[in-house]
């Protein structure tokens, strides 16, 4: 596909490249939205298969942070930075802090953040040459571990679906299947074991079951491809995108779908299967923005209690936009999309009328 | 599908080093110790944290020898403290990590090997497995009672050198392990001696406080000065521990546990230890004359194996007090690595079946349309195939429930069966014998319980099978085409035929499809039929007199239930007056002549197999199964009294003559 033809589909503004072989770095950063404020960008190291596959994803994470920034209304907007590479190999502080370098020139449009692939070590190698970066550990002056924010921020949508779909406002012996137990999915397991929820879990990785299981003996572990098959209230996506896909879609036993994944469909036309089979899919950019919630605070000067506070916020959303999608018979997801599209129309009117 | 090579990775765990193999079927392609530091362990507090330590360190090394993990067709590892189990091969399971972690029965480094194993094989979604660790128990019940009501005895043993060297020492006999009684004495730092009865381990001296002392520990010991020692505030408890595991034996005479030191002392001339390892040798004797009890007397082999049964002198000792109980065979060292491999080997290639450590309490119901032996067979069938998985029908650790119950031939009693099934809330219907099968099937068509059918009519032809029940729906059944039948028994003896005989039984689906297809044949092949039906009249007399008057040439017995339950002396007037071609075996045998027949033994066994898959969430690919197997069988003495012998001979030479 032509690459103006998926920045046209995403809705992005500007795609920037950046390459630099002596650290063997390959990035780009999307840029989707800036109306609402400098672009947040989770930095994501990946070795994708091909170049259609990284342009993507880069443009599709920086459509999904504008629209939940959108919908939390935050003043910020949506980017992402790809890095493309196998993170075991091409990790280096050189590398983090060439693409530090790199993210200073633009002198703020961008904030970067982390997110798979990356640790607070790597984000504190950037940090060394650019001020442009959110999320950092509390002992080097950031906010802390995002991934804590973002499961909370799920955990949330996940007690909204539940209450306007089981109508019960508590969680304990709720059945819930997490897919991926990285760093948001381990924080989801904890907070969701601390609740009393039955939680059942898979990764690709098995020493994170492991760790797990280790942490939590009473949680279930299956292999990676049972994950769909388990009986469960709730599957929570919380690894990679795209994985219901047509041949694994009939075996969820599932009523909810709600986690941190923000694309969880192979393909459009498997909501209809959902729809028919009376599953409710919560997408992940309603949920997941725990994190746009806590750095974007860091930006406003960072309190620990007021960000606690403003993770409820993704219930009282989430439940708005399940009651909406019922009462008008629309996906969840659309009535999200307008929602958080006529946000970012409204603040452009406002910045417009400030301009003239 | 069955491949030719198997690549298998083993891993065997100990206290400060990994022992790792990699095998192309049965030959050893790489071996080798990987040396955890102490330093490194130390820093663990629990054995089980280290986990990624010790893994991390076996892919590494794997890797740099150029092993492809991604390549390995199955990963296994010894087993640890477990709870008991039955011996053979187990699919590494949730489960049995949970009780390797706690340490069910102790904490060792061996119980490290399963999940280290599980987690190598998640990443490369292969197979893992265990086979036949320290915790196998199938100590017989009397073995289990020590003495005092609240001790229980309990198996500890080298379950996987002692198996291992048993199926190897029956392979080299050309005969089969569970067919054997072997007595099996590992002789290493520790000595077990085990009783396998037909396979299974009945009785066993614990490793640990059992048996003959060995060179590291002190075996049995005279209870009331064991006593006072324990008592005696000079030991603490670790320290008595050690002397009965560690500083007993050999260890507590000479401070040595090296078995050829000791032998070179006694090649010295050296007296004092002449007389303890002889004692020693003296004690195993003594422990496989116990084991020979156990079996009582009847005693296959015994066979000698482990480290120090490469000593010729302890050997002969042994073999001087037990020679006349059995074969004396010696098997020395031991490889656990190679156990493991040939144990997946024995999984990968269908040899074996792993067995489930994960069971849980399941509920057949069994339903049978009438009382014949044929159905008690696959009932016999079922239940042995289900123990042989590891469910147990009874005891403390029962898991298996099946419910059994017999229609009596009746319509109104099959509906309440199922109705009862029901309430009963089965896991699995079990229909034997196609009357049972496809009524059972109308009843079933609503129902999410999952159905199994074994038969000997197709159970497309019957019906049984349709698209609407496939996902739940699995019938293990053959069909015998009739012209297949005939061609192969009545045509190939007596092509000229003019006239045959049928006597079947209106009313069953299977004898209607029958007769059927048998009168297709004859108007193609241009004989003439005539045909008696019990449904009017059951008098065999009247059917004797019948055919005589209609001079057939051949009878047919067709396949159903009123004929199988007839008794074989009323047969007899038929099948000694006209040649008699049946379609069960079971009425040949009865004095029917000949049949061209498929094992009903193997279609009961996939059946049971099929709902063992079931019940443990897996789908089954097919849904119908036709035996491979299929054999020629003829009634010798029949076939004499009609005077058939040599024609029967010469036209069917590969005959299997019963």
């Amino acid at each position: 596909m032509n690459l103006f033809d998926i920045m046209k589909k995403t809705a992005s503004k500007e795609v920037l490249f950046f390459n630099e072989p002596s650290v063997s770095l390959k990035c780009i950063i999307a840029i989707n939205n800036t109306t609402l404020g400098p672009a947040v960008c989770s930095c994501k190291i990946f070795d994708y298969g091909s170049f259609d596959e990284a342009i993507n994803d880069a443009l599709n994470i920086a459509a999904f942070n504008t629209y939940g920034a959108a919908l939390m209304r935050r003043d910020v907007g949506g980017g992402s930075i790809i890095m493309w590479g196998d993170p075991d190999v091409v990790k280096s502080e050189m590398y983090f802090r060439t693409l530090g370098a790199f993210i200073n020139k633009l002198n703020g449009k961008i904030y970067v953040t982390g997110e798979s692939g990356t640790s607070s070590l790597d984000l504190f190698d950037i940090k060394r040459e650019s001020q442009y970066v959110l999320g950092l550990p509390e002992i080097y002056g950031g906010s802390g571990n995002t991934s804590v924010s973002t499961a909370k921020g799920v955990l949330q949508g996940i007690k909204a679906a539940v209450k306007e779909l089981f109508d019960k406002s508590d969680i304990k012996g709720l059945k819930v299947a997490i897919q991926g137990v990285g760093k948001v999915g381990s924080q989801l397991v904890k907070v969701l074991v601390s609740r009393g929820a039955d939680v059942t879990i898979t990764d690709l990785k098995y020493d994170k079951v492991k760790d797990m299981q280790d942490k939590y003996p009473g949680i279930t572990c299956v292999k990676p491809a049972d994950i769909f098959k388990v009986d469960c209230d709730v599957f929570s996506p919380c690894a990679f995108n795209n994985s219901i896909t047509s041949e694994n879609i009939n075996d969820l036993q599932c009523k909810i779908i709600a986690g941190a994944t923000n694309c969880v469909l192979e393909s459009c036309d498997l909501y209809e299967v959902l729809r028919e089979k009376g599953i409710w899919l919560i997408p992940g950019f309603i949920i997941n923005s725990g994190e746009i919630i806590q750095v974007s605070n860091e930006l406003m000067g960072y309190s620990l209690e007021k960000t606690e506070t403003e993770l409820k916020t993704i219930y009282t959303k989430t439940l708005e936009i399940i009651q909406e999608s019922r009462k008008k018979k629309e996906s969840v997801s659309n009535i999200a999309l307008d929602i958080a599209n006529n946000y970012i129309q409204d603040i452009s009117k406002i910045k417009m009328i400030i301009q003239r | 599908m069955k491949k030719e090579k198997y690549l298998i990775l083993t891993i065997n765990p100990g206290s400060t080093s990994t022992k790792i193999g990699v095998y192309e079927n049965e030959e050893e392609v790489f071996k080798t110790t990987v040396k955890h530091s102490n330093k490194m362990l130390d820093k663990y507090q629990k054995i089980w944290d280290q986990y990624s330590f010790r893994k991390d360190e076996i892919v590494e090394v794997l890797k740099k020898e150029s092993i492809n993990l991604g390549e390995m067709d199955a990963i296994v590892a010894r087993g640890g403290l477990i709870r008991p189990i039955a011996s053979g091969v187990y699919d590494i399971d949730e489960k049995m990590i949970e009780d390797a972690r706690v340490g069910f029965q102790g904490q060792h480094a061996s119980n490290l090997g399963c999940v280290i194993a599980y987690g190598i094989a998640w990443e490369y979604a292969v197979p893992s497995f265990i086979v036949d660790p320290p915790a196998v128990d199938e100590l017989e019940p009397f073995a289990r009672v020590s003495g005092i009501s609240i001790i229980e005895r309990n198996s500890l043993f080298h379950a996987l050198n002692i198996f291992s060297t048993a199926r190897i020492f029956a392979a080299d006999q050309k005969k089969k392990f569970d067919e054997m009684n072997i007595i099996v004495a590992h002789l290493g730092g520790g000595i077990t001696v085990a009783g396998l009865k037909k396979g299974r381990a009945i009785n066993v001296n614990n490793g640990l406080g059992e048996g003959p002392f060995s060179p590291e520990r002190s075996g049995g010991l005279p209870l009331m000065q064991f006593i006072d020692l324990c008592f005696s505030g000079e030991y603490t408890q670790n320290q008595v521990k050690k002397i009965v595991a560690g500083k007993g034996g050999l260890v507590s005479y000479f401070g040595t546990n090296n078995a050829n030191d000791v032998e070179n002392m006694i090649k010295a001339g050296n007296k004092d230890f002449e007389k303890v390892y002889a004692a020693m040798g003296y004690q195993i004797a003594e422990e496989i004359g116990a084991r020979a009890t156990n079996l009582k007397g009847k005693v296959d082999a015994i066979v000698l194996t482990g480290g120090i049964a490469y000593s010729d002198m302890l050997n002969d000792w042994i073999k001087e007090r037990v020679g006349f109980i059995a074969p004396v065979y010696v098997y020395p060292g031991e490889n656990e690595l190679k156990a493991l491999a040939l144990g997946g080997l024995r999984v990968l290639r269908g040899d074996e079946r792993s067995k489930s450590y994960s069971i849980s309490h399941k509920k057949i119901g069994v339903l049978c349309w009438t009382e014949i032996d044929l159905y008690e067979k696959a009932v016999s069938v079922i239940e042995e195939t289900f123990c042989e998985s590891g469910y147990n029908l009874t005891g403390p650790d029962k898991n298996l429930e099946i419910l059994y119950d017999n229609c009596q031939q009746s319509e109104d009693k099959l509906r309440e069966n199922i109705e009862s099934f029901n309430q009963k809330k089965i896991d699995l219907l079990f229909a034997i014998g196609t009357p049972a099968s496809v009524r059972a099937k109308h009843y079933m068509q609503n129902s999410s319980i999952p159905f199994v059918s074994v038969g000997i009519y197709s159970p497309l032809i019957l019906g049984v099978i349709d698209k609407k029940m496939e996902d739940k729906l699995y019938a293990s059944c053959y069909s015998v085409k009739m012209m297949e039948q005939l061609e192969n028994t009545i045509l190939n003896v007596d092509p000229e035929i003019k006239r045959i005989g049928v006597l079947y039984r209106t009313g069953e689906i299977q004898a209607d499809i029958q007769m059927d297809e048998i009168k297709k044949i004859c108007q193609k092949k241009e004989i003439n039929l005539s045909t008696f039906d019990l449904a009017e009249n059951t008098d065999l007399n009247d059917a004797y007199e019948y055919f005589k008057k209609e001079k057939i040439e051949w009878l047919i017995l067709t396949a159903d239930t009123s004929i199988a339950n007839t008794k074989p002396e009323q047969l007899q007037k038929l099948t000694y007056s006209f040649p008699t071609m049946c379609v069960l075996e079971k009425t040949i045998l009865d004095g029917g002549l000949i049949g061209f027949v498929h094992p009903w033994e193997d279609v009961c066994k996939k059946g049971a197999f099929d709902a063992l898959q079931i019940l443990e969430g897996n789908r089954i690919k097919d849904q119908t199964f036709k035996p491979e197997k299929k054999k020629l069988v003829i009634n010798l003495k029949t076939a004499k009294k009609l005077k058939m012998y040599t024609s029967l001979q010469k036209q069917v030479p590969y005959a299997e003559f019963l």
